[in-house]
């Protein structure tokens, strides 16, 4: 675990190769509790997988000097990259459901599905905030961070640099518009 | 779906009035909506449609949770869950090669069995589910796949998947990326250049067909097994990008870092379009680093922010310059030779390519292939190297760098190409922000002229190297410098500078520069190193090698090495006046001697140099050094108490005022300093403390509150406080005086230090405050024995000071022993003389030797003659007091009262309020008087006395004298009340101070007094 330290340390200075290395530490960890997210079978909702990606956390920490911003980042870097993960798994779901080997290279992203799943819940979501991260990327990134990412609020404060109060205030924006979106 | 970006034009002003809305509770909302007008008015619908869901968003959980997938297979398929045999677009996976941060890489295989060979897949990790993506990749894919060329790793296809998983095919590739091909068969440099030539073709073979690669690195050039160079990844930045500059995804922002940039062009950097010139800048990273193992701008620079700052602006350091032990070995040569190989044609071949304009490198990679060949047929280059050495030469001798950061930059620069870019900030110890100012401001003046935005950009690089370049504020400024001197002096042994009168150079001024900051210790190998290697190879007699050994000398100086450094100073003057040729060099070696004399309590030799010293100066032109000298004499013959400080004050106030102006430089002001003593020598106490006061607020500001020269500027305050007769603001100053000289020195033994101390210890003695000014002689000897030794001159007058305190204590045992050691030893000069000889006359009137006393006081006058007039007048008030008492303790008081009352006069003319000198010779006066039988007179003089010290301080010993005095007068006058009141005080203070004599005196009295009919009679 040695080497997580002085990888945190290149990575702080902008070395790509520890960055990519530190990702492939972190991605097992990540993917897994991504995917505990999604599994019907954990009850409870946000509060477990918090757990879980501070517990990812804590690995590194005992063994790294991490300051709070680090941590911050951490979070936030998590929440994308269970973002990817999620999506990835919304659209295997969907995949399966139209029946396997899909013909290759479509590259129209037409989806023709009149039965709303969970998966497509996600995608939408997911489609919508990009658009949304096309207005206000901030928004957008306080959207990644609780929904995907499972983040607190104090957390999502520091990772971005805001009062917990307009963090609160940007979920309600956010919501709104992605509601006012999705639903029409 | 309605799209949001349809809000994208009128997102602010909507994103405002959201704001406002969920401000104000639900109900109001809708009476809101209707008072808007005007623009916002237009927002009406927009927003009565949004805040019309929030009513559902906020009681219902919408996007409270992540909704459950139910299971399925794995669960997911993203790039995380790919498993060995799955369906990528029309390929099927066979193993995974690596992941990282952009995304992952398999190896594949058509399914369908379409073609044999095996592919590199690579599946990047985007979380853009961009509309137009799958079109840009149509496009790109049939420009990428035309790209054909043995040295490039074939590109064959992209594609969407089923689940929406981008994907690229490309040539699966077997090889090593190029650092490591090479380091692991140690390739020697000709070697490694064939391998880089394939690169260069394959690059060139792209930019002919319009590609340029945007994201060369070591990591994307990979060598097979037999030795070809495969290119990977070209035109693929572009791809995922778009048109924007290179846009990384949403994962490398979130941390709000840049991944490295180490690669980067100036231009991508700066988010400018890319051009075939970027490329050729990547490559020549590439370049640095097969040939030297490193990479460039890596000096010591942390974060990623630096770094892209220094590609814009620093200038690498020369290839041949950071070789490595490591590097040498792993490209099968010795760390000399390697060097050497690098020296010359690679090192201006690689810099060309590394030009910060675009403009100014090879203008295509062939040119820049073409190059290379040459020097590997050993014709000469087609890039032309800046003179560097001579350049750089020339710049370090024009301009006397003198500080630390000069030093460091052209460290940093050695090696580089463009010298004419150093950049001299001259933060002089002690100067203050004006000078900084000026001096930036004509250097930039200077660089403007040469290359403007060259100069702009080397200025930030200076600003981002020393954060924050100020006027002194005490230790942060130091930390920083020294952070800069100290990386300087590391980057100077690893530089191999061949250029010896450079590196002597650069030695003197780091090793300058460290003692600027008080950093003696690590300068003193520093500055010997300089002066052995200029002895060494450039022989005694060049400017360089007088230069080092003065530099040398000074820190000796300091470190208190005094011998050493004589013989350093000495040396320089012994050349210098054979030669007959620098004088400001000739001038600073004087003044070095006269420092070491003056630390060696020789104020005689030290005054012989500092008159040289401004000899020498006169001649020469740099007018700033004849100032120093002028200041110099004037600081010298004030301190030694000699006459003659007025003249060179003068002349340098004079100089000054023309070089400066109105400015207020470090310079000038010690100059005003020095004036101003030399004007309270000459008699203008009043005028003289209003300057100094002038001066004291003006350094404060400039300088700060803890340097050096405020505390020499208390130190006059505190004299002449003391001449104007109010010990206690001379006190105040000097205790602070001390404060900021032990702080400055840590304890060091300095010769600030010993003089603040001795000047207080005066103080202490003329407010009649003795066990004080005890204390206070005894660390100004202390540290004056530990400077100069204990037979120097100031160190025996502290001594002589302590034993007069001891005997105003009334320990005359000691003080006659202190006494008798120092008259052991012959006096150093008719100063020191006179003075001790008045102090021991005390001791000696004290123990009842009057004659003694008298005939060692008589012939004291003498001693000042040397002296300017007015302090003659002011030592000759004293004096005569000290003369007076002695005749009046031996009894001869018509003697005593016409010299008294002479020192009055004196006195009276100079002082302001009185002050204890005057108050004593008042009570003598008395004492005179009663003696004589003239009571009233005696009456008026003890009562002046005992009103003083009432005002002064009530519950000193001399106070309870002054009244017993004024006690004894008026009885002798009959005035029997006044006489028991002042005797009443007179008792409170002496009671409990009172020296045994003292007391005796007053107990005597008491008993005359009582015994007097008068008193009885009034009961």
């Amino acid at each position: 675990m040695g080497d997580i330290t002085q990888l945190l340390q290149r990575a702080r200075e902008g070395d790509r190769q520890a960055f990519d290395q530190l990702f492939q530490a972190l991605y097992p960890d990540l993917r897994r509790i991504a995917h505990a997210r999604l599994a019907p079978h954990v009850r409870g909702t946000m509060l477990d997988t918090t757990a879980l990606v501070h517990e990812a956390y804590l690995k590194f920490e005992q063994s790294a000097r991490l300051t709070p911003a680090d941590r911050s980042h951490f979070l936030a870097y998590a929440a994308n990259v269970m973002r990817s993960i999620i999506v990835d798994a919304a659209r295997a779901k969907r995949a399966e459901r139209r029946g396997g080997d899909a013909a290759h290279v479509t590259l129209s992203t037409d989806v023709a599905d009149s039965v709303a799943r969970e998966e497509d819940e996600i995608l939408d979501v997911h489609a919508a905030l990009e658009e949304l991260g096309q207005l206000d990327p901030r928004l957008a990134q306080v959207v990644v961070m609780r929904y995907f990412g499972g983040m607190k609020e104090a957390d999502i404060a520091l990772a971005l640099d805001l009062t917990d109060r307009t963090v609160r205030r940007d979920w309600e924006k956010a919501r709104l518009l992605l509601a006012n979106a999705l639903r029409s | 779906m309605k799209p949001l970006g349809a809000l994208a034009g009128r997102w602010p002003a909507l994103n405002a009035l959201l704001d406002e809305a969920l401000d104000l509770p639900a109900g109001e909302r809708a009476a809101w909506l209707e008072t808007l007008h005007g623009e916002r008015a237009t927002l009406r619908d927009t927003l009565r449609q949004l805040l019309a869901a929030h009513a559902g968003v906020d009681t219902n959980d919408f996007l409270s949770t992540l909704p459950k997938l139910p299971p399925g297979g794995d669960g997911a398929i993203g790039i995380g869950a790919l498993a060995v045999g799955e369906r990528v677009g029309p390929y099927r996976l066979i193993a995974e090669l690596g992941r990282g941060g952009m995304g992952a890489v398999w190896r594949a295989e058509r399914a369908d069995g379409a073609f044999a060979r095996q592919v590199a897949l690579k599946l990047p990790l985007i979380n853009r589910l961009r509309q137009d993506l799958a079109l840009r990749f149509a496009r790109e894919r049939d420009i990428l796949a035309r790209l054909e060329h043995p040295h490039i790793a074939r590109f064959y296809d992209a594609g969407i998947s089923a689940d929406g998983l981008p994907y690229l095919a490309m040539e699966f590739v077997d090889g090593q990326p190029i650092g490591e091909y090479c380091d692991s068969r140690r390739l020697d440099v000709p070697a490694r250049l064939r391998q880089f030539t394939q690169v260069l073709d394959a690059v060139q073979h792209a930019h002919a067909n319009l590609i340029v690669h945007r994201d060369l690195k070591p990591s994307n050039i990979l060598v097979t097994a037999d030795g070809d160079v495969r290119l990977l990844d070209f035109g693929i930045a572009k791809l995922l990008a778009g048109d924007g500059p290179t846009d990384e995804t949403q994962i490398t922002h979130v941390s709000g870092r840049a991944l490295t940039p180490d690669y980067a062009s100036p231009e991508q950097i700066k988010g400018e379009p890319l051009t075939i010139a970027s490329d050729v800048y990547s490559l020549g990273v590439v370049l640095y680093e097969l040939l030297t193992g490193q990479r460039p701008y890596r000096l010591e620079i942390r974060s990623a922010a630096q770094l892209e700052q220094a590609i814009v602006s620093a200038d690498p350091i020369r290839p041949s310059s950071v070789v490595s032990a490591d590097a040498a070995h792993a490209r099968g040569a010795s760390p000399k030779r390697l060097a050497r190989t690098l020296a010359g044609d690679l090192d201006t071949i690689v810099l060309k390519a590394l030009a910060k304009a675009p403009g100014q490198r090879y203008a295509t990679v062939a040119e820049f292939a073409a190059d290379l060949e040459r020097h590997l047929q050993g014709l000469p280059v087609l890039a032309r190297p800046d003179s560097f050495t001579y350049r750089a030469r020339k710049f370090v001798l024009r301009h006397r760098l003198e500080t630390a950061i000069a030093a460091a930059l052209v460290v940093a620069l050695v090696g580089g190409a463009y010298a004419q870019v150093a950049v001299t900030v001259a933060l002089a110890a002690g100067a203050g922000v004006a000078l900084w100012q000026t001096r930036a401001a004509r250097l930039q003046a200077r660089l403007a002229r040469e290359q403007a935005a060259r100069a702009e950009a080397v200025k930030q690089f200076v600003l981002s190297f020393v954060v924050g370049a100020q006027a002194d504020k005490g230790a942060t400024r130091k930390t920083t410098i020294f952070d800069v001197l100290m990386r300087a002096r590391k980057q100077l042994d690893a530089a191999s500078i061949s250029d010896d009168a450079i590196k002597v150079e650069l030695l003197t001024t780091i090793g300058g520069g460290l003692g600027g900051i008080g950093e003696l210790q690590l300068a003193v190998p520093v500055l010997a190193e300089a002066t052995s290697l200029a002895r060494a190879k450039l022989g005694e007699e060049s400017r360089v090698a007088l230069d080092a050994k003065i530099g040398y000398g000074w820190i000796l100086r300091r470190t208190g090495n005094l011998d050493l450094a004589a013989a350093q100073f000495e040396a320089a003057e012994r050349t210098l006046r054979g030669s007959g040729r620098d004088l400001s060099l000739l001038a600073a070696a004087l003044r070095g001697k006269r420092s070491v004399r003056m630390c060696q309590g020789d104020y005689d030799g030290a005054i012989e140099a500092a008159w040289e010293a401004v000899r020498a100066a006169a001649k020469q032109p740099k007018r700033e050094l004849m100032i120093a000298t002028y200041r110099d004499v004037s600081n010298l013959m004030h301190e030694a108490q000699r006459a003659g400080a007025l003249e060179p004050a003068r002349r340098g106030m004079a100089l000054a005022r023309e070089v400066f102006g109105d400015r207020s430089t470090g310079l000038f002001l010690d100059m005003r300093v020095a004036h101003a003593c030399a004007l309270s020598d000459a008699g203008d106490a009043e005028v003289a403390l209003t300057e100094m006061k002038g001066i004291f607020r003006q350094q404060s500001q400039l300088i700060g509150r803890d340097s050096l020269e405020l505390a020499l500027t208390l130190r006059h305050l505190g004299s002449i406080s003391l001449k104007l007769g109010d010990p206690v603001s001379a006190i105040d100053s000097l205790r602070e005086a001390v404060r900021i000289c032990a702080a400055q020195s840590a304890g060091r033994p300095t010769r600030e230090l010993a003089g603040a101390h001795s000047i207080l210890a005066a103080s202490f003695a003329n407010a009649r405050r003795h066990a004080e000014a005890l204390a206070e002689w005894r660390e100004a000897d202390l540290t004056y024995s530990a400077l100069g030794g204990a037979d120097g001159e100031p160190a025996r007058l502290a001594r002589s000071g302590a034993a007069l305190a001891l005997t105003r204590l009334g320990l005359l045992g000691d003080a006659d022993a202190m006494f008798a050691a120092l008259l052991e030893r012959p006096f150093r000069s008719s100063v020191e003389e006179a003075i001790v000889k008045r102090r021991l006359g005390q001791l000696r009137s004290a123990q009842g030797r009057h004659d003694e006393a008298y005939a060692l006081l008589r012939d004291a006058p003498a001693g000042f003659a040397v002296s300017a007039s007015a302090v003659q007048d002011q030592q000759r008030a004293p004096w005569l007091a000290e003369l007076g008492d002695v005749l009046l303790a031996g009894g001869r008081f018509a003697e005593s009262l016409e010299v008294l009352q002479e020192a009055r006069t004196l006195l009276l003319g100079s002082l302001r309020n009185g002050s204890p000198d005057l108050a004593e010779i008042s009570v003598c006066i008395g004492r005179a008087q009663v003696a004589l039988g003239r009571a009233d007179e005696a009456v008026a003089a003890t009562d002046e006395a005992s009103a003083f010290w009432t005002r002064f301080e009530p519950s000193n010993r001399s106070a309870g004298m002054a009244w017993l005095w004024h006690a004894r007068a008026l009885n002798a006058a009959g005035d029997l009340c006044k006489a028991a009141d002042a005797l009443r005080r007179a008792s409170a203070v002496l009671e409990a101070t009172g020296l045994p004599i003292e007391q005796a005196l007053l107990r005597q009295t008491l008993v005359e007094m009582n015994a007097s009919p008068q008193q009885l009679g009034h009961g």
